[in-house]
């Protein structure tokens, strides 16, 4: 068996997909529950011109919903990856420039836990956008049996719990190094 | 019969799940781990002046230029509210406090306290109209209280004492804290204790 007939395996791509699914949608979520409070995280990137700022938000956010939502159903699941990876090169260009310009204590925005930016996170985003990129791909056809879908489930609850331990470890990361300083 | 390959598959994919969140609870206290022990880690109650205790008096200069003695020499209860400008939950609760200070005023004073150049600051004072408050940069202040997360509150009473203060993340903290404060108690969480207690006592009895 060959590593591309692995990776392109129906059960492989729709486990990563659910998985990536459900990060984007929750993310989506987050952001537009409390829209206000992503406002400024953006506007602190310093960035986008001030009256744009809500706008984009919004429309980050709900690109980001509708990249989730799509990846699940088959016929839209193209364009919603290619929503996907624009949404990650958006927000990890913006990451990226703001590290550059020595903006490191700002928070990221993603949601959640004031997570700041740094170089991590721009490798967490790369892996994202390679999996969107992998869950777009053709896959090999072959009928699936019940116990099939018991390995999609567990795949995604794995990958989901993969997901949280590297946001935490990331939001761990100022502190350790408050720690060595 | 059931394919016993069948079974030891299921059993692992069970086990990889179950390790996945002992993961992430370990990182997580980690994380609490490394809050506590850096340098300015500090949760409430550990550090800094304890709730009821004088607080020590520290001599500020306002953004207008003016001298400020925060905890001495006070005629009102005085609100001091640790903000940055590069913190978006303190953007979302500066409309809170503004109404706080509106709807309080009688008898508080709020006063916005953060530190670093004055240049990072400008713009942030300019966009938010912060001149109807007094605005102070101080980093001996923050040190006083041991600031280590924002937006956080501290009450002080006239009298120079600290009445209540906590980390504030909504409109609820920034109200509970006030209310803790009119029912003389020391934190929210002092306050959930509490009126959580009651009904625990009464389904005992």
């Amino acid at each position: 068996m060959q590593a591309s007939q692995f990776i392109f395996d129906p059960v492989i791509l729709h486990g990563v997909n659910a998985a990536l699914s459900i990060i984007l949608i929750l993310g989506a979520l987050t952001k537009l529950r409390d829209i206000e409070l992503f406002r400024y995280a953006v506007e602190n990137y310093r960035l986008l011109p001030a009256p744009t700022v809500l706008p984009f938000a919004w429309a980050f956010a709900l690109a980001e919903l509708l990249a989730g939502l799509g990846l699940v159903v088959e016929p839209l699941q193209f364009w919603a990856a290619l929503l996907g990876l624009g949404v990650m090169a958006v927000a990890t260009g913006g990451v990226a420039i703001s590290l550059r310009r020595g903006l490191d204590r700002i928070e990221c925005g993603c949601g959640g836990s004031g997570q700041r930016i740094s170089w991590g996170l721009v490798a967490r985003n790369a892996v994202l956008a390679a999996a969107i990129a992998l869950s777009a791909g053709d896959e090999a056809a072959r009928p699936l049996a019940a116990f099939d879908y018991f390995s999609v489930a567990a795949i995604a609850l794995a990958l989901l719990a993969l997901y949280a331990c590297a946001n935490q470890l990331l939001a761990n990361q100022p502190f350790l190094k408050e720690i060595h300083s | 019969m059931i394919d016993p390959m069948l079974i030891s598959i299921v059993a692992l994919w069970l086990l990889v799940i179950a390790l996945g969140v002992c993961v992430i609870a370990l990182s997580r206290q980690i994380g609490i781990l490394y809050e506590r022990v850096a340098p300015m880690g500090a949760l409430m109650m550990d550090h800094g002046p304890k709730v009821g205790e004088l607080a020590p008096p520290v001599e500020v200069t306002t953004w207008e230029g003016r001298a400020l003695t925060l905890g001495a020499g006070m005629t009102k209860s005085t609100l001091i509210f640790f903000l940055s400008p590069t913190c978006p939950v303190c953007k979302k609760l500066l409309p809170i406090i503004r109404s706080v200070q509106a709807r309080e005023g009688q008898w508080l004073d709020v006063v916005l306290a953060s530190d670093g150049e004055r240049s990072e600051h400008a713009a942030f004072y300019a966009k938010y109209q912060l001149a109807d408050f007094p605005y102070v940069l101080s980093q001996p202040l923050g040190m006083t209280y041991k600031i280590s997360k924002l937006p956080y509150c501290v009450l002080l009473d006239a009298a120079g004492a600290v009445r209540a203060k906590g980390l504030v993340n909504s409109r609820e903290q920034v109200e509970s804290l006030l209310s803790a404060f009119e029912h003389g108690v020391a934190s929210v969480q002092e306050h959930l204790d509490r009126s959580l207690a009651v009904p625990a006592i009464l389904g005992k009895g």
